[in-house]
Formats: structure tokens, C-alpha cells, sequence
């Protein structure tokens, strides 16, 4: 196994944590503030991708271009999701917050299989093949812009929080409601505004990927194992956390497949979540 | 003799006579498959619906008792009947580092693990194939009509088999819910603070009730391995079967003895009918329903559909008269 | 002759009448239990029917494979029925009953149950991947159903089953086919790099080709299996590139295929490429690859352009009737409702065990129930067509032709493989 190949490892790894990240960043925002696990996140990321399918499919629009309307999109998909279906079960029991997000999940994923055919459909671009080649080590550009998009992204969502009065408005929500409430905010407001934004930016992190990933009703299923081990390693709740952890599980997954096997990514990926649960299952940024 | 006696009793004389009544072996075979959901979704509920601790991942325990079982009958020859509680013993050994890690801490930490037990494991299978003969499954060996080693070539003993599991699941819950666990969970599930600071050691408590659910659950899996004769890492480690099985507990009752058995009726239902009419057409049609019926339960009756037969029930018992005899 | 349940046969000749199905049976139920006599001679004597049943996956992941067999099938049954049908029973005409197995095998158990409990099978086919067919063809030997296949795991008729058949070659053949030729234009001691899709299709081959390696001579540098429906290759091809192969063995299904022999290229991996087959003998590989599929190899079970008798004339009619290539499977599906079709006429009779007895004595060497590679259809005792062997095909000017055994091959393979960078 020579220099060149673990390079190439390495840098795989790195490019997919961008992807990994956001969708982790909308996951833990939504538990965050409204204290909901998304279950469904991974079809919130397929929808994005099949809206971004479609457009290019019907009006032959860029993927990179649809970003602009994916993203609303599912920013008011949240916003129906978090007011018709988890408003009414804010106060129940943690359990009947997780069947009714597994409950989505299902009714989404199978509700693509049934309207879409569980075909894979990719989106043909001019630029789908090229690749910069840096001695030798080869980096795709669609994966490179699917990592900055996310990088700029994700920046943009921490300048939001952190500068706006909005931005500071969630996370106020995020540390304690009822404070807030005494403060004049408006806690349902912010909490279709977190699931929205949620959406939104899973929504995002499937228009950026379509461009090398195949489209199909299960694609869900493959980010939300990942996105939740991100987001426990990360700390639940923490968007810088869930940055580096994606680093560490996507460059963990990648060098996984290189020595341990091409089938056992994932495996590698569980183990990183066994050996959080067990050493530190507040997750990186929390008290150990 | 109430009517309360004679209803139940008279329904368990039906479902024994049930096969014969059947026009031809598919409905049997129908009859079979809602027997182990059946048994499924209520040793589910043991950990999901009393323990609170949803699982998303008990095809890890279904798949391990298949595949143990199958390992053993084919390279040792050993009668199912045996492997039968071998599977749910490896089952239950699997349980047991889950629950030390997982249960120590509140969240929703378990539903997560337990997603990526049931994968890691379904790769592991896969990785293995020297072992496990991979992605081409393992068979089990066609010995035609073999009474001890769990092969028959009518269905009628896989029915009853089926039937015999079913009724034990129920008894077992009920036996449960009654005995201390029982209590010690429900008092966790509703404020697990204070049970604890009533001496109730939570997390040992969710572990029994954990390695309950997984060893039954194994069973089961060694049942499905004999009745398929085909075991595939997909099909029984998959995470879809996972959620079907959650699935049928939540839509049927969680936490109650009888609503998984209401779910398996309605979900297999729901699955016959749409490959029947449709010719197996329409893939995702019965779950997109069945997950739809989740989300509207979770809303409008999150206590599954049980409550809504067991008032039909105590109305029709309400109506009908004492037997002749002692009490009414 | 008048069969009880003939009434649910008719049922299904209609596909809308499926919906009946539910509350007729229930009705039946109780009135055949009741009464004993199922409804007997109530439906005037139709002609004879012969009742197949097709159990193929026409939709999830395996609906393309699934969805060309059926075609070849229904293609195959108007033939027969046109050609005036089964002459031992009165021209009775060949009634395909289909249901789709939806790539899932607790489906394939439950269809295959409906089938055979309630269709009035004389026989029955399927099912692409050879995990469904191990399912169907265990439910076939319970109700005593002959079924016929074109899958290829060798479990299939390593068991002894005495209704199974199977006309393709066995999986652990492929290997050594392909091992065989890429000796022979490749030559001694090169280096091959083997990676399958970890599907009991990549399983089952990769094993032979291990195998087939070490026979021929060539020095294996990486043996190892992938997940199926990953959705980056990058990772593999760099770790495939890192062992300097020249010679690539993958087995894989469409997407793998096409994303695989791209990042080959995007990674500048000159390997030449021999394919285990599936998705790398569609008319999408090529559509979808364009150039730079081009000269790529693959092992396949049967090709349209294989030299046995009325193989083109077949090949065109199916082009004709649904616009692409008939690929490898659809052909083989083509070929095996012939094949049931001269069983029944033999066995003059559509009682399945008849049925199975006159299969066991098939001996075809002409007529569309014969050309497999080999054009000779006979089962031995364990219901292997037993003249069979794998074909290699290469892709050239967008055909993708026969090129090996040369009894088989009706053109001469192109070697060596241009480098990506040398192509046009």
C-alpha cells in the first residue's frame, strides 16, 4: 500500500465529510432546538435529490443551479412537516416522537419507490468527468464543489447563528425555552424556522451530490447511519462538533475501505459509534 | 360460563381448526407469516413498548438465530429442535453488550445502535462468505418430510408450530406485565428519575427485558430459517424487516399484549392484498399505507388500534349472554 | 380433465380480475369446504390451456433484467401459440401466468406459493438471480411443479432436486471460461485484479475465477469483494490501481458496471477489463458508456449472436418488437418456455409430474428449445443441461459480439485494448 493510494484515501474521505457534515448540521440543529431525532433526515436528503433529478430531467437545469430552488423547497417542506407533524407531539413521550419521524421516513422512501420505480437515475453534466490530477493522486471535481458548496454552507449557517439577531433568537431556543419565552421569543417560530432550515440544508447536501451519486428511492437509508453517528460523535446539538466529527468518520470510512475491505466501510463507521457510546457518549464537544 | 370464557376459548378452537378450513396451502401460508409477525412485533414490544427503548434493529437478533441455527444444522447435523434454543441463545449473548453500553445513558442512543447492529452484522454476514456462504445465502438441507428435524412437506405442522409461538409470546407478556419487571419498567417508562430513586436499578431492568426480547426473537428466527429453507443476509438482517416489525407493535399497541397481534393481522393483510391484486406490481404501495397509518396513529391514537377493537370486543361481550352454568 | 380448481386458473388469465380473486376465494373457501363440489363443470369446456408460471422481478433493484426476460417470454409463448401450440392436446395454447417477484425473496416465497398453489401449474420458470430461484425452486420441489431456469449458482442443482432444470452454465464455469481465453490472448504470468459485488452473483463467479486464475497462470494481486449499490467507486479503483493489474476481473450489476469503468478511466487505470457479465451485456452499458465501452469483455451465459441454428432469425424478431438488443437472460427465458413446451408435448398431458418425467428425457439439438451455446439441450440426473458452457463477448463498434469459444463466435476478438489515453 503505497503513499499515493493512502493520499488518495485520504483525500476521498475528506470530500465526502463536506457532505456528510451537512447533512449531520441539519440533523442536529433540528434536535437541538425542538429536542426532535430525525429519523427521516436521509429522505429530506433524497427528496433534494430527486427534485434536483427532475429539474435537470424536465427543464434541463444545472444541479449546481437548483440549489436555489431545492433549497426553499424543502425549507417549506420542513415548515409543513414541523407545523402539522411535530407540533402536535412537542410534549409526548420521546418514543412517539421517534415512531412518527421513523413513520415519515417510511411513508417517504416508499412513497419514492412507488412513484419514481426503484431505478437508479443519474444526472448527466459536461463536467461530470473532470478531475484535477495533482501527481498522483486524482480529485473529482463534482466531489470538490460538493465539498466546498458545503463548506459554504455550513459557514454561512454559523455566521447566521452567531451575527443575526434570528440566528441568536434559535440558539436562545436551543440552550432554554422557557427563558426564551419570558424574553418575548416566539418558540414556535423557531421552531419551524430550525426544522426548515434542517431540511434545507439536507435538501442542499443532495443537489450538491447528485452530480456523482445515484439517485434512488433507498439513498436515504445510506446517509443516516452515517449523519447519525456524526452527529453523536459531534454532540447532539453541536454544529461545531458535527464538522469535525464528519472529518473523522469520513476519512475513517475511506481509509476503512482500503484496509480493511471494500464492503466494510459502514462497519468501520458503527465502530466508531460503539467506541463514542462506550468512551464518551457525550460526544466530542460535550463533558466527558 | 361468561361470555368472557367462551369467546376467547371458542377462537382458539377456530384457529386450530383454522388450516382446515383453508381452501388450498397459500392461506395457510398467509396464516403462517402472521403468526411469526405475531411473535414478532410482541417480543418487540417487551423492550419497544413496556421498556421504552425503541428498537430499530431486531432483525440483528432474527438473523443471528437464523443463521446459527442454519450454521449448526448444516455442518453438524443437529436437530432444529435443538438449534432452535441455540439461536435464541446467541441472540441473547448478542443483547447483552448492547444493553451495558446503550442503556446507561437516556436518549435515543439505543434506536441508533441498534440500526447499526443490525447492519454492521448484515455486512459482517456478507464479508464472511467463506463462513456464511455470503451474499448467495445458506440453505437449508431438503429432507423432504422430516418431522425431527423441523421439515415437513405440509404446512399444517409449520402452522401449528407458528400458532404454539404465537400464544406462548402472548402468555409471556402477559406473565410480564404482571410480574415485577413488568412494574419496574413501567414505572422507568414514566419517570425514570424517580423509579430510580425508588431503588430500581433502570438499566438493569431494561437489559432483562432487552435479553427477553432478543432471545424469543431469535426463535423466531430459527423457525423462519426452517420454514423459507432460505436464509439470506438481506432478507433477514435487513433493515427494512426491522421496521416492519417495529411497525406492527406501533400500529397494532404498544405496550399491550394483544395489539401486535392485531398489527401482524392488519400489516400482512395489507401486504397480501396489494401482491394478490396487483401481481406484486406495485412495490412500496403496502408500506407507503402501512407507514401512513404509523404517522396517523402516532397523531390521533397513539395508543395503536387496539384500544378501538377492545371496546368493539367489550361491546360484543357486553351483548352476549352467560352460558349455562355458574357465574355470568 | 375437469379439474376442481380450474376456476382460479381463468382468474388469472385476466389481470384485472385479480381483484376478484380475494372475495372469490373466500367464497370458494367456504363453499368448497361446505359442499365438496368445487363448483365442477359450471364453466363451459373451454379449449385446453397449458399453465406456466413466470416468476420474475419486474420491479426494485433487478426490474430492468426482470422486465427483458418477461418480454422475451411473452414473445416466446405467441410464437408457440401461433405456430398452432401443443398438437399432443388438441392445439391447446400456452397461458403464461405472471407475477412479479419484486427483487425480494420473502416475495419471491410468497408468489411462488400463490403460483403454485392456486394457478393450475403444468410447469413453472424464473427467476434472474439465482437466490430467488433457490427460494422458488424449493416451494417447485414441495408442490411437485418442474421449474426451469437460467440462473447460475451451482447450489441450484447441487441439490438433487428432481424438479428443478436448469439450462445455464454453472457459475463456478464462468471462471475458468474466462480465465481460459484471457490466457490465451493475454498470455502467461500478467497480473489480474478480481473484485465482484458482494451478491450471491458476484459470489458465486468470483470463486471461479479464483480458481481459473491459478489454472492458467496468472499471479492473482487482488482478490475482493465490494458493497453492492455503493455509489462512489473511487475508493476501489485507487486501491485496484495501487496493484498494477493488467487485466480486470469485476463482476457487477448496471450501476456498479458503469460507475466502475468510468472512474477506471477518470483514474487513468489501463487495465483490460473481461466482465463477469449482468450489467456489462445490457444495451444500457453501452448507451450510457458510449466509447469508452468499447473492447471491453465480458463471460455471459448466452449471446443473440451465438452460431446455433435460429438464433438470428429469434434475435431479430425481438429487436423488432421492443427496440433493443435481446440480452443474454431474455434469451435464455426465450429458449426455456421451448423447452416446456416440447415437455408437455411429450408428456401429452399438463399434469405437472408427467410434465417433470417427459423434462428429465429432453434431448433437443434443433429448434428454438436448443441453442444454448453448445446447441444441445439434455439434463443430467440432477437436472443440468449438461452440453452448456459459458461464452465470452466483446464489445466492438457498439455490438457486442461472441468472440469466444470459436465453435460459438462468429467474429474474432480485438486484442490488445488501447490505453485510455490512445483512443479516439
Amino acid at each position: 500500500m503505497d503513499l499515493t493510494t493512502i493520499l488518495q484515501g485520504l483525500l476521498t474521505g475528506i470530500l465526502m465529510a463536506g457532505i456528510y457534515a451537512l447533512v449531520a448540521i441539519g440533523l442536529t440543529l433540528i434536535f437541538g432546538v425542538v429536542r426532535i431525532v430525525n429519523f427521516a433526515q436521509g429522505e429530506f436528503v433524497m427528496i433534494g435529490m430527486y427534485a434536483t433529478y427532475w429539474l435537470w430531467k424536465l427543464w434541463g437545469i444545472d444541479p449546481y443551479l437548483s440549489l436555489l430552488i431545492t433549497m426553499p423547497l424543502l425549507f417549506c417542506f420542513g415548515v409543513l412537516v414541523q407545523r402539522f407533524l411535530f407540533r402536535p407531539i412537542l410534549h409526548a413521550p420521546d418514543l412517539a416522537q421517534i415512531f412518527m419521524t421513523v413513520g415519515i421516513s417510511v411513508v417517504l422512501m416508499n412513497a419514492a419507490l412507488f412513484f419514481f420505480t426503484a431505478d437508479f437515475r443519474s444526472v448527466k453534466t459536461a463536467y461530470a468527468e473532470w478531475a484535477l490530477r495533482l501527481g498522483g493522486v486524482t480529485v473529482s471535481v463534482t466531489r470538490l464543489f460538493a465539498f466546498l458548496g458545503a463548506l459554504l454552507l455550513a459557514g454561512l449557517l454559523t455566521v447566521f447563528l452567531t451575527k443575526t439577531d434570528v440566528g441568536k433568537a434559535l440558539r436562545a431556543v436551543a440552550q432554554d425555552r422557557e427563558v426564551c419565552m419570558l424574553l418575548g421569543i416566539n418558540p414556535e417560530r423557531m421552531y419551524l424556522l430550525a426544522v426548515g432550515l434542517g431540511a434545507a440544508l439536507a435538501g442542499a447536501a443532495g443537489s450538491l451530490i447528485v452530480p456523482f451519486f445515484y439517485v434512488f428511492p433507498t439513498v436515504g437509508v445510506v446517509f443516516v447511519l452515517v449523519a447519525f453517528v456524526v452527529v453523536i460523535l459531534g454532540t447532539l446539538g453541536s454544529i461545531e462538533g458535527a464538522l469535525l466529527a464528519a472529518l473523522i468518520v469520513g476519512v475513517a470510512e475511506s481509509l476503512g475501505i482500503l484496509f480493511a475491505g471494500a464492503d466494510l466501510g459502514l462497519v468501520v463507521v458503527f465502530a466508531i459509534l460503539v467506541a463514542t457510546l462506550i468512551l464518551r457518549p457525550s460526544g466530542l464537544m460535550g463533558q466527558a | 360460563m361468561s361470555p368472557r370464557t367462551y369467546v376467547p376459548a371458542g377462537f382458539l378452537v377456530f384457529l386450530l381448526v383454522l388450516p382446515h378450513l383453508l381452501p388450498n396451502p397459500f392461506y395457510v401460508h398467509i396464516a403462517v407469516m402472521m403468526a411469526v409477525f405475531a411473535v414478532l412485533g410482541g417480543t418487540w414490544n417487551i423492550i419497544g413498548g413496556y421498556g421504552g427503548q425503541l428498537s430499530l434493529g431486531h432483525a440483528a437478533f432474527f438473523g443471528t438465530g437464523a443463521y446459527v441455527s442454519t450454521l449448526l444444522v448444516n455442518a453438524y447435523g443437529i436437530s432444529p429442535w435443538i438449534t432452535l434454543w441455540l439461536g435464541g441463545l446467541a441472540a441473547l449473548l448478542l443483547s447483552v453488550p448492547v444493553g451495558i453500553i446503550c442503556f446507561r445513558l437516556q436518549g435515543p442512543y439505543f434506536a441508533i445502535a441498534s440500526i447499526g447492529l443490525a447492519e454492521a452484522l448484515r455486512l459482517l454476514v456478507l464479508h464472511f462468505r467463506d463462513i456464511t456462504n455470503g451474499a448467495q445465502g445458506l440453505t437449508v438441507p431438503f429432507k423432504g418430510n422430516a418431522p425431527w428435524l423441523l421439515q415437513f412437506d405440509s404446512k399444517f405442522p409449520y402452522y401449528y408450530l407458528a400458532l404454539v409461538m404465537a400464544v406462548g409470546v402472548v402468555l409471556i407478556v402477559r406473565r410480564m406485565e404482571r410480574s415485577r419487571l413488568g412494574h419496574y419498567l413501567v414505572a422507568i417508562g414514566q419517570n425514570q428519575d424517580a423509579a430510580e430513586a425508588l431503588g430500581i436499578n433502570s438499566s438493569r431492568a431494561k437489559a432483562k427485558a432487552l435479553a427477553l426480547s432478543a432471545f424469543l426473537t431469535g426463535v423466531a428466527g430459527v423457525f423462519y430459517a426452517q420454514y423459507t429453507y432460505v436464509i439470506h443476509p438481506d432478507s433477514v438482517f435487513g433493515l427494512g424487516l426491522s421496521i416492519q416489525i417495529a411497525l406492527v407493535a406501533i400500529v397494532g399497541g404498544v405496550g399491550t399484549v394483544l395489539g401486535p397481534v392485531l398489527g401482524a393481522v392488519i400489516m400482512e393483510f395489507f401486504i397480501q392484498f396489494t401482491q394478490i391484486a396487483f401481481a406484486g406490481q406495485y412495490p412500496g404501495l403496502e408500506l407507503m399505507v402501512y407507514g401512513g397509518l404509523l404517522v396517523a396513529v402516532i397523531l390521533w391514537r397513539p395508543r395503536g388500534v387496539i384500544p378501538w377493537f377492545a371496546r368493539l370486543y367489550e361491546g360484543l361481550v357486553a351483548r352476549l349472554p352467560a352460558a349455562r352454568g355458574a357465574q355470568a | 380433465m375437469k379439474k376442481g380448481n380450474r376456476i382460479h386458473s381463468e382468474r388469472f388469465r385476466d389481470p384485472v380480475s385479480r381483484r376478484d380473486f380475494l372475495k372469490g376465494a373466500a367464497a370458494l373457501g367456504v363453499g368448497a369446504g361446505l359442499t365438496g363440489l368445487p363448483l365442477r363443470g359450471v364453466h363451459a369446456a373451454a379449449a385446453k390451456e397449458v399453465n406456466i408460471g413466470v416468476l420474475y422481478p419486474t420491479s426494485g433493484s433487478q426490474a430492468r433484467f426482470g422486465q427483458m426476460c418477461v418480454n422475451a417470454i411473452k414473445l416466446a409463448v405467441d410464437d408457440i401459440n401461433n405456430a398452432g401450440g401443443i398438437k399432443a392436446l388438441g392445439d391447446a395454447k400456452i397461458n403464461a401466468i405472471y407475477a412479479d417477484i419484486q427483487s425480494d425473496p420473502g416475495v419471491t416465497r410468497n408468489q411462488a406459493e400463490r403460483l403454485m398453489a392456486t394457478g393450475n401449474l403444468a410447469a413453472g420458470t424464473g427467476c434472474y438471480v439465482s437466490t430467488y430461484t433457490l427460494v422458488a425452486t424449493e416451494v417447485a420441489e414441495r408442490y411437485k411443479i418442474p421449474f426451469v431456469t437460467g440462473s447460475v449458482a451451482d447450489k441450484i442443482t447441487d441439490r438433487g432436486f428432481k424438479f428443478t432444470f436448469q439450462v445455464s452454465p454453472k457459475a463456478s464455469h464462468f471462471g475458468e471460461m474466462q480465465m481460459e481465453f484471457a490466457a490465451k490472448v493475454a498470455g502467461k504470468g500478467k497480473r489480474a485484479a478480481v473484485v465482484y459485488e458482494d451478491t450471491d452473483y458476484g459470489t458465486a463467479t468470483s470463486k471461479g475465477v479464483i480458481e481459473g486464475a491459478k489454472k492458467y497462470g496468472f499471479e492473482v494481486v487482488m482478490n475482493e469483494p465490494y458493497t453492492a449499490k455503493f455509489t462512489d467507486a473511487t475508493p476501489l479503483v485507487n486501491k485496484i490501481k495501487a496493484t498494477k493489474p493488467d487485466l480486470m476481473f469485476p463482476v457487477s450489476y448496471i450501476t456498479d458496471a458503469l460507475l466502475i469503468i468510468r472512474t477506471m478511466k477518470q483514474l487513468n487505470v489501463n487495465a483490460s477489463v473481461f466482465g463477469g457479465g449482468a450489467g456489462y451485456i445490457i444495451p444500457d452499458f453501452y448507451k450510457e458508456m458510449g466509447k469508452d465501452g468499447e473492447y471491453i469483455y465480458s463471460a455471459a451465459s448466452w449471446n443473440y449472436d451465438i452460431n446455433c441454428g435460429e438464433v438470428p432469425k429469434i434475435a431479430e424478431a425481438y429487436e423488432k418488437r421492443y427496440g433493443e438488443f435481446l440480452m443474454e437472460h431474455a434469451g435464455e427465458a426465450y429458449v426455456m418456455i421451448w423447452v416446456i413446451a416440447d415437455a408437455v408435448e411429450r408428456a401429452a398431458s399438463t399434469d405437472p409430474v408427467k410434465v417433470r418425467d417427459a423434462m428429465a428425457k429432453t434431448n433437443l439439438t434443433k429448434g428454438p428449445g436448443s441453442v444454448m451455446p453448445g446447441c444441445h439441450v439434455e439434463f443430467d440426473d440432477k437436472g443440468w443441461n449438461k452440453h452448456v458452457h459459458p461464452v465470452m463477448l466483446q464489445w466492438q463498434k457498439g455490438q457486442l459480439r461472441t468472440v469466444f469459444p470459436e465453435s460459438d463466435s462468429r467474429v474474432k476478438p480485438v486484442w490488445p485494448v488501447p490505453d485510455w489515453d490512445k483512443r479516439g
